[in-house]
Parts: structure tokens; C-alpha cells; sequence
């Protein structure tokens, strides 16, 4: 994802989108047709790829040879979001650790059961301030991953830029088109970073988080096959489903219908009781 | 008919300033009047400030705080043409190539709307120079080729709607990039629009132009009026 840098090595990204689309594979292979000496062989080379994670850190490096590049971050430039690219001469923009979009981040994002346990906290330190946001589907997956590290304030700033994108005409280009793939990363840090939204071994884990300046918020969205609403205020939600759903429980898979209210405590969502 | 007055000091650079006005006279079919301070003293600057021009020609190093002419561009109704001394033999081109730097600001938009007005008669062609620095760059640039095409369309659809021009971007110093785009383009003269002000601390871009340009720049006040055509030019507008 990140532009900024192209030509390089033994990219975290790439690497465990690789291992995931190998296990993933292997997964849907096995439930077809059973394990064989080739979807064996997947896992296999699965769990070898390295991707750069220091468990020391936390944290992982983005590409070989990142963490010795310049230590440049996006308000040294001015605002942000910034395009970079437009400021920075090339060969300034590649020797820095600007980066222009959420990239090791965005494997939080996208497969958040890939990576490291807790490793969510540790990586937005350190790229968070590197981002210039460049990219306009930046922002919203960037006020995703803020929500559901419980950076709220943070995150609903730049929900609010991802929001107004085109409204504003933020890119100056408003004319030309419609930024429809912002308009779904902001839907996405609706559903997956405030709600906490995400379907998890074919069951629904919801963990909302609620802005200082919201009341609460609503959603209606289709999953597993079902119309599900989800209302939440404060630390009570209401989820709405049409038929029989399968959700997450304080850690049980639990089948629900109809109306579920849902209480934040000591073991995070789980049903009213 | 279109009027260019012209207005020179000394007498060593007065004839490479009359070159430059006559070669503007020619180009637009403009009648051409010469005022010598020499000769007329102050006399001579009110009456071509009060006079219909279309425009005015003035060496450009009497447009600075202390010149002879700094007082011209507060109140000047018509676009200045200020000549530098390094541009003695620069003529226009056929058709004439001028650099409009456009930052987005109605400034600069009028010295646009200015030149194409100037040269409606023998027609020119405009490069728009565009520089982002850390004020003007956009929030987001996502794919370069097609943003640079959208938003450069739509950048000239919105400042320079009537110039037919093409775009130059670039990134860095305003200030440097003017003159070196001047340069590239090989640009007859540099149309810049100002506020009047040229004092220490205001209009730093006009300045340092005018102190380090090869070329006859041409400032416009937003308030300038429009060029007087001859009836027959304005019929078939």
C-alpha cells in the first residue's frame, strides 16, 4: 500500500498476505476435498515466511532496512494529510520513513487474526505519525484502526476527513469523480473500528467504542447471511438480527435471534443479562 | 485603439525600454507614447498614470519601495509591463509565449484574464505554472498520472477557464520555480498579478521576480481595467 516505497525487499505486507492467502487456501482446499500432500506443503511454507515481527518491539518492520531510513513523520511537513510526494524531491521521499498510507497497518486492518496478538497498540506508535495520509483511502482505514485501539478522539477526526472528502472537495479534483473507495473505507471504520464489527471462525464479534462527542451511533448491515442492525450508546448496544445468527460471547459462540442487548464489562461485550 | 505609454528615466536605458514598448506596439497594433522623466520630470509619471493606457511600460527596478514608479501600482488602472535591464533585446514571439504562474488566488487569476485580453489580437500561448509548496500542495495525490490529469483540468477549469493553455506543475521554492520555468519555456514575459503593494515583507514572489528575470514581467492589479479592442477586434469576440 505504501507508494512511497516500492523497490524493496522482504516487505511485511506482502509477506503475510502471502502466508494468508496460503492458510486460507489450504483451508477452503481441506473443506472441499479433504488435506492432501499439496495443501500440506501450503501450511508448510506458511509457517516459514518471516515477516519482520520483533516480539521485543512489537512491532513489525515494514520492509528490510526501514528503521534506518530517516526518521521523517507527516507534521514535519505541515498538515496532514499531505501529499508528500509533491513536496518531497524522490529520492528525500524514499530515504525517509514517510510513508503514504496505512501499510503494516493495513494488515490489521485487513487480517487481524494474521498478526501478532496485541501488536495493534505498538505499530500505530510508531506509523501512525509516519503517515502523511497521501492517499485518500488513507484516513478512514487510518480512523479504523485508531477506534479500536481506543484512540477516539484521533479517530473521529479522521473519520470526519474521510467523511467530507468529495463534500469538500478535499482533493481539488472533486469534478472528476466521486472517491467511491473512500466512501467504503469510511463505512468500513463505521462497522469495523467503532462498532468493532468482524466475523471471526463464521460467528459475529462486536465491540463497540463510543466517541466522547457522540451520543451513539446505528448501523444496519447484512452478515452471514443476515439483515443485522446494531444501536449503541454509551456502554449498552442493541443488536437486531432477522434470523438465527451466530455471535461471539465473552469468548463463547453463542446462536442469537431477534433482539440482543449487549452490556460493555470486565470481559468486554457480552450479553445482557 | 489600444494605447501603450511608456515611461523612461535615463537616457543610457531609455532606447533598450523603447525597443521593448515598440515591440509591444507592433505586436498588439498599439499606438505608442514615450514620457521622459529626464525631460518632463514628475509631470510626465502623473500624466501616464492618468492616461487610458492599456499599457504601461516602466523600467522594472523603479517599481521597488524607493523607485520612481513604486508609486504607480497601488492605483494603477492598466497592467504594468516592467522591463529589466537584462531584458534589452527580448522580443515577443509569434505568437507570443507567456508564463502565468497561478497559485488560485483572484490575483493571479486577473494577470491570466489580463494577458489573454493583451494579446487577443495576435493570440499567445500560455503556460500556466502551477508550484505546490506546503501551503498549496493537496491533501491527496493517489494515483500521480491520473491525479496530475484530473487535477490539473479541473485546476484550469476553475482559475484559467478561458486560457486554452496548458499546465505546467512543479514542486519547491515559487520563487525559483518561476523563473526557471520561464526559462525552460523559453517565455517572452511573465504575467504576475499584485496587489500594488511592494513594500519589505509584502509580495516577496513579485519582487524577486522582477529583481531576477530575463524577460519583461507584467503585473496586474485585480482592479486593472480590461483592454480597450479597436470596435472591429471587439465585433468578433
Amino acid at each position: 500500500p505504501d507508494e512511497y516505497h516500492e523497490d524493496v525487499d522482504d516487505d511485511a505486507f506482502t509477506y503475510v498476505m502471502a502466508r494468508w492467502n496460503l492458510r486460507r487456501a489450504a483451508d477452503l482446499v481441506e473443506d472441499l476435498d479433504g488435506s492432501s500432500t499439496e495443501v500440506m506443503a501450503w501450511r508448510r511454507l506458511a509457517d516459514r515466511i518471516a515477516d519482520g515481527y520483533d516480539p521485543a518491539t512489537g512491532v513489525y518492520e515494514q520492509h528490510r532496512g526501514y528503521h534506518r531510513l530517516e526518521p521523517l513523520t507527516a507534521e514535519a511537513l505541515g498538515r496532514v494529510p499531505v501529499a508528500a510526494d509533491l513536496l518531497l524531491p524522490p529520492e528525500r521521499l524514499h530515504g525517509s520513513q514517510l510513508i503514504k498510507q496505512p501499510d503494516v497497518l493495513m494488515l490489521h486492518h485487513l487480517v487481524p487474526d494474521e498478526v501478532a496478538p496485541g501488536s495493534l497498540r505498538p505499530n500505530l506508535d510508531l506509523y501512525h505519525p509516519r503517515t502523511a495520509h497521501g492517499s485518500s483511502l488513507s484516513p478512514a482505514i487510518s480512523a479504523s484502526l485508531l477506534a479500536r485501539a481506543g484512540r477516539l478522539d484521533e479517530a473521529v477526526a479522521l473519520l470526519r476527513t474521510a467523511l467530507r472528502i468529495d463534500l469538500d472537495d478535499l482533493t481539488g479534483a472533486t469534478p472528476a469523480g466521486l472517491h467511491v473507495a473512500a466512501q467504503g473505507g469510511a463505512w468500513q471504520a463505521l462497522v469495523h473500528g467503532f462498532a468493532g464489527m468482524r466475523v471471526r471462525a463464521g460467528a459475529l464479534h462486536v465491540e463497540p467504542a463510543v466517541p466522547a462527542e457522540w451520543d451513539g451511533f446505528r448501523l444496519r448491515l447484512r452478515c452471514l447471511g443476515r439483515r443485522v442492525s446494531l444501536r449503541v450508546e454509551g456502554d449498552r448496544a442493541l443488536l437486531s438480527t432477522d434470523g438465527p445468527l451466530p455471535l461471539w460471547d465473552g469468548g463463547r459462540r453463542r446462536l442469537v435471534d431477534g433482539e440482543v442487548a449487549l452490556v460493555c464489562g470486565e470481559d468486554g461485550w457480552t450479553r445482557g443479562r | 485603439m489600444t494605447e501603450i505609454v511608456a515611461v523612461i528615466d535615463r537616457t543610457d536605458r531609455a532606447p533598450a525600454l523603447v525597443a521593448v514598448a515598440r515591440d509591444y506596439a507592433g505586436a498588439l497594433t498599439a499606438r505608442l507614447t514615450v514620457h521622459d522623466l529626464a525631460h518632463a520630470g514628475a509631470a510626465a509619471l502623473q500624466s501616464a498614470a492618468a492616461s487610458p493606457a492599456d499599457l504601461l511600460v516602466v523600467p522594472a527596478d523603479a517599481l521597488e519601495p524607493e523607485g520612481w514608479a513604486a508609486g504607480l501600482l497601488p492605483d494603477c488602472a492598466a497592467p504594468l509591463l516592467a522591463v529589466p535591464e537584462t531584458a534589452v533585446g527580448v522580443g515577443l514571439g509569434n505568437p507570443p509565449r507567456v508564463l502565468a504562474p497561478l497559485d488560485g488566488t483572484r490575483e493571479a487569476e486577473s494577470a491570466v484574464v489580463a494577458v489573454l485580453d493583451l494579446f487577443s489580437g495576435p493570440g499567445a500561448d500560455v503556460v500556466v505554472l502551477h508550484v505546490f509548496d506546503e501551503d498549496t500542495a493537496p491533501l491527496f495525490w493517489d494515483q500521480p498520472a491520473h491525479a496530475r490529469d484530473s487535477w490539473g483540468e479541473e485546476f484550469l477549469t476553475r482559475h484559467a477557464r478561458r486560457a486554452g493553455s496548458r499546465l505546467e506543475l512543479r514542486s519547491g521554492s515559487a520563487r525559483e520555480e518561476v523563473l526557471d520555468a520561464a526559462r525552460a519555456e523559453h517565455a517572452d514575459v511573465i504575467a504576475l498579478g499584485c496587489s500594488g503593494h511592494l513594500a519589505a515583507g509584502r509580495a516577496r514572489l513579485v519582487r524577486h521576480v522582477l529583481r531576477h528575470a530575463d524577460v519583461p514581467v507584467l503585473l496586474v492589479h485585480p482592479g486593472a481595467r480590461a483592454v480597450h479592442r479597436p470596435p472591429a477586434e471587439a465585433a468578433t469576440r
